[in-house]
This record gives C-alpha cells, structure tokens and sequence, in this order.
C-alpha cells in the first residue's frame, strides 16, 4: 500500500512561491462571495421581514380598489386611498359574531413626510409583526389627551423628537404641503421602539384628533369657521368621525375568515373589499421579484468572473511550471498526483478566497451593525454564518474543483509528451 | 562486485508511427555498480531512450528490464512505481522545486516511493537524516538544508539535485547532462563527487553528455550513434 503524498502541502507551498498573484485571485474570489453573500443575506431577509410586515390580522377592509392598492396605503403608507369607509359599516363589521376585534384606520395627514394614522389604542394592541411580536413603547405611553401624538421609532430618530416635543401636522399625504393644522398643535406622549415595518415611519393619533384638526374644513380647505375650534372648544366636542379610510379586522377563529372575506366583498350598503393581507403582501413581493432576480443573477455573474478567475491564473501559470511536473514525473508522481495537485490547488484557491469572503462580509455587518439597525428596515437579517454560507463556501470549492481539471488535464498531456526531458 | 544486471535493453526498437523508427537497439545493459558514459549529440535519441528507460514511454518492441522486471510492458502506474523505487534522474538545470526548501526536495523521492523511504530509514533511521548525511558528504554546508532553494548557486543545486536522486538508494542513476552548466573546475570535482557517493550506495550510474572529455570517470563508454541501428535501418 502506497502511502499518499502529502500532494495538498505541495500545493500550499506552489501557492506560496506565486503569492502575489495567488493573492489577487484569492481577493477577486473573496469579492466576489462577499458580494454574493450580502446580496443574499439581503434578499432573504428583505422578504422574510417583508412578509411579517404584519402578522395576526386577518383582514384589510377598505374601499373597493385592489389588493395591492389596498395593502400598500394601509399598511406601507404609500399610494391613497381611493375612498372612504363609513362608521356605520364600521359599527356593522365590529358587532358581527364571528370578528373578535377591529382597528379603525383614518389616513389623509402628515407630519413632514411621515403620515399620521388616526387609530384607537386597538392598534398597539392588536397590530403584530415577525409572527408574534407586538409594538412596544420605547418612551412614554399612548396617547390619551386629544392632542397627543405617539410616534414611530424613526419618525423620532430621524427628526430629533423625544417625548415632550410639540409639533403641528399638515393635510395631505406629501412632504411639501400647504395646508398646515398649524392652530392645533400636539405634543409626543410616547415613542415606540423599532421594529423594521412602515409602523417605524408612522406617527399616531387618535380617531378624534383627526376629527379635531379638521373641524370647520370643507373639502380639504379650512373655512373662517375653523378659527373658532379653538383646542379648548375641541376637548368638549363631539368629535365622532363620520368615515375611516380602512379597518385591520381579527376573525374568532382563521377558518371564519374566508366567510367574512366573502360577505364584505359584496356587502350591499356600500363596496368594500377585503383582502387577507399575508396574500396580498406575497403578491406585492412577486412584482418586487424582478429586482430581486436580477440581483441574483449579477451577484452569480460575479462568482463565475471570480472562477474564471482562478482558472485563468492556473492556467498561466502552467507555462512556467512545466519543468515542476517534469521534475515530479521523474520522482515517480502519477498523473492522478498530477491531477491532485491541480484540482487542490484550484480548490484552496476558492476555498480560501471564499471563506475570506464570508468572513469579511459578516465582520462588516457586525461593525456595522448599529449603523444598519438605525438606516434600514433589516429586522431580518443574519449577523451570524449559517448553513446558507457552508453551502456557499462548499459549493464554489467544489465547482473550482472541477474545473481545475481543465488546467490539471492540460498538464498532464504536456507531462507526458514532455516525458522525462525538462523543457524550459 | 555483483553481477546482477540493473538495466537490460534487447531488440528494443521506438517511433512514433510504426513504419519508421527513431531508436533500435539491440543490446544493451547496465550492471549493478557500473557506471557508463553514454555519449550522444542532441537529436541522437537520447532524450527517447531516457524516456524509454523511465518508463514515460513504450517501446513498440523488444524489452526493457529494470532489476530483472520488464518496465517496457507494466501498467502505467507500475512503470510509475518502478521509476520512483529504482531510478533516481539527474537534469542538465533547474533540478529542484523552487516553492520547497532544500530538505523537502531531497527527501521527496521518499514521499512517492515506499520503498526508498524504508531504505533510507534502515540506513538512517529516517530520510531527513540520510539528507543531512548526504548533504555533508556532497560537501555542502550543513545549513544550506533550511536555506530557499532560490538563494543556492547552480552548482550547489546540481548537488542538492544528486543528494535527491541518491536518497533510498535507487539501483540506477540517470544523469541527462548534468554538468553543462557548471564551469570546467566545477564539472570534474562534481563528477567525483557523484561518482564517490553513488559507489557507497552501490547503485550503477548513466551518465549522458555529448562532452567525451568527461569520459575518463567512467567505466565504460558507449556512443549512442553506434549503439542505435535506426538510421541504418532508415536507409536500406
């Protein structure tokens, strides 16, 4: 029994002796991985925390339009909403028998940029995302008064608020609005922690509130009767609102939902439409998809120029090195030594160039990290190697692999036409 | 001395298509302990024959025998096998590999070849240490074994070089002119050298060179243009 040849040192140090380009082509690989892994991580967890967005509800109700329309306004704070619900079918779909809870929706203000959802304290009751997690509050608490306002975690952030600060809303969903409340002014009672959803860029009234800031305006505009709703006045009024833009409904149990769904899609009072938001939200990501393939397919077109990459510098090499299989050759290495010495050091090159990847990309997103929570929604994302990665590393080392036996075959034939005569 | 024969060539003819020959030789043998100067111009064949005897390539007839064992007709990896047990190759330059140090090209015969390897450990206990013996013996400074194979002069290589093809003690050495780079004062004393070493392991050496001045070291001569019939055969 012939023991093996420690072939693998033989090709560390070959790796070695050429460091300088064996470094690059390590480094184009580790570039290449790191790319390829972030774009991944990203991918993965944009969807996977895309699609908890909003967990436990199980209905969107609003005015007829489409699903996705519908979700986006509701729940992503982007697009308007086309109609209006009124109380009364609000009232009609809270006492049914087989809804256990409501949340009323009223959309139509901002504060510079970010908009205000008129609500009840349902919300932060009922509202859930990542499967079970509900909304905390990281200061303060909910609002009680009529002109106090709660604010989500990066409303607060990004625009220096705590809670305490007063502030003035505008009508209108844009950033560049010339309606102001300016005469009603609210102040923060509570700041809610991050949670990686559109919750984050919300801010919080209560239905009255909205209610309130609007008195005496008609069709969007206030009228002189609107100077005499002083703050005051408001506290003591009857602030009952006469429509909502949209309700989160909770059925008694999952199986009603579908019966429910059904009975408001064709209620006969006013149209209304229903949408089981874990559908709509997979829906709004398939239109998303295209991005996220092309994403993939430039990050794979990476790995492969980072695999050519490694072939074309064995492959180069080979000129120089024909006088090493000879030498080799004459000792008594076989061509399967030949081969092994190719093949391994096509694999070490990925290998090592691949595992560099990963572990810079993660070393990036742990110093980073603060940073990342802070700018962007990545509730999702994976700070730790995972499974994922193993595959990675293994999956290209074992695709370089293979195709280091195009330059191992090449200098085998040349070895052996070569014979025992070392040719410059 | 023995008489065993180490090398033996009959009726061994070689080309690369079968109607033309490129080497035929009748007869010829090595005993163990002899050494021969083979001479031979470039393009006499000496690189085929090499070949041949290392069994990197097959005679289309006749037989070669190593130590009594046809290597013209084993399996490629017998004749692999019987190459890294038996012969130990000495090139005209560039004998070592430059990304292992000095101690590691010497000792790498006994990485392929089991049966060098317990040779040397018989002798030596283990190859490192037949590598230091021999690399006093060669007349080479002790620490040149831990010293890059890049920093060594050319006739320091070409000793290193000997040192490597005589670990294990293998029955034949084939130098394929191994002293053309090497200046005239070098060359003898190189030739001594090799010649002295190879005696104590008892192995029988070829040494090939178109330079008949060097001829003297050796036991016996022969030329390659008598020895090889093709050309005449070429012509009738």
């Amino acid at each position: 029994m012939i023991e093996m040849p420690p072939i693998l040192s033989l090709a560390l140090g070959s790796l070695k002796a050429r460091r300088f380009t064996a470094l690059l082509t390590i480094i184009s690989i580790a570039t290449a991985v790191m790319l390829f892994g972030a774009v991944e991580n990203i991918r993965q967890s944009a969807r996977a925390s895309f699609e908890r967005t909003l967990t436990g509800t199980d209905l969107i109700v609003g005015a007829r339009s489409s699903a996705i329309n519908l979700t986006l306004y509701t729940i992503f704070q982007i697009g308007d909403p086309t109609n209006n619900v009124t109380w009364e079918t609000y009232e009609d779909i809270r006492s049914r028998s087989d809804v256990a809870w409501t949340v009323p929706i009223s959309l139509g203000d901002s504060h510079r940029g970010f908009r205000v959802i008129g609500t009840t304290h349902e919300y932060f009751d009922h509202y859930k995302y990542a499967d079970t997690r509900d909304l905390t509050l990281r200061d303060g608490r909910v609002f009680e008064d009529l002109f106090e306002i709660v604010l989500g975690a990066q409303v607060a952030r990004d625009l220096n608020y705590e809670v305490g600060t007063s502030l003035t809303l505008s009508h209108g969903l844009g950033a560049a609005s010339f309606s102001e409340h300016s005469d009603k002014p609210f102040t923060v009672s509570g700041v809610l922690a991050p949670t990686g959803t559109p919750v984050d860029r919300s801010v919080f009234v209560s239905l009255p509130a909205i209610e309130a800031i609007h008195a005496g305006w008609r069709s969007g505009t206030p009228t002189p009767a609107s100077r005499l709703a002083t703050p005051e006045r408001l506290r003591n009024a009857n602030l009952q609102p006469k429509e909502i833009t949209a309700l989160l409904v909770g059925a008694t149990s999952r199986a009603r939902t579908l019966r429910i769904q059904r009975d408001l899609n064709t209620y006969r009072a006013e149209p209304l439409q229903a949408v089981i938001p874990g559908i709509a939200l997979s829906q709004l990501w398939n239109m998303m998809s295209v991005v996220e393939r092309a994403l993939q397919i430039v990050s794979t077109f990476v790995i492969a120029v980072g695999l050519i990459g490694i072939l074309t510098s064995i492959l180069t090499s080979l000129n120089e090195r024909r006088r090493e299989m000879a030498i080799l050759r004459s000792i008594g290495a076989r061509p399967r030594h030949i081969i092994t010495l190719l093949v391994s050091e096509a694999a070490l090159f990925a290998l090592i160039g691949s595992a560099l990847g990963i572990a810079v990309l993660y070393g990036a997103s742990w110093g980073l990290r603060p940073l990342l929570e802070e700018r962007f929604n990545i509730g999702a994302l994976s700070l730790t190697p995972g499974l994922f990665d193993l595959y990675i590393v293994s999956g290209i080392t074992i695709i370089a692999a293979l195709l280091g036996f195009i330059p191992a075959i090449i200098a085998l034939k040349r070895s052996l036409s070569d014979g025992l005569t070392v040719r410059v | 001395m023995s008489t065993e024969t180490v090398l033996s060539l009959s009726e061994v003819k070689f080309g690369w298509d079968t109607t033309s020959s490129l080497l035929s030789i009748d007869a010829f043998e090595i005993k163990q302990g002899e050494s021969v100067f083979l001479q031979g111009p470039s393009g006499s064949g000496k690189s085929t024959l090499l070949g041949l005897i290392g069994g990197v390539l097959r005679p289309r007839s006749g037989e070669i025998l190593i130590k009594n064992e046809s290597i013209g007709a084993a399996s490629s990896a017998k004749r692999d096998r019987m190459r890294a047990d038996h012969l130990g190759i000495i090139f005209q330059q560039f004998n070592l590999l430059p990304y292992l140090g000095v101690l590691a090209n010497i000792t790498l015969p006994c990485r392929f070849s089991k049966r060098r390897r317990e040779k040397s450990r018989e002798t030596f206990s283990a190859p490192n240490e037949e590598a230091r013996h021999l690399v006093s013996e060669l007349g080479l400074p002790d620490d040149i074994l831990s010293s890059p194979v890049t920093k060594l002069s050319v006739g320091q290589q070409q000793r290193v070089a000997v040192a490597r093809a005589l670990i294990g003690a293998p029955a034949l050495i084939i130098a394929d002119e191994p002293t053309s780079a090497l200046d005239s004062e070098n060359r003898d004393r190189f030739i001594e050298v090799l010649d002295t070493q190879r005696r104590r392991f008892n192995s029988s050496l070829l040494f090939v060179s178109h330079d008949r001045g060097l001829a003297k070291h050796f036991d016996r001569v022969v030329d390659l243009n008598t020895l090889n019939n093709a050309r005449i055969e070429g012509q009738t």
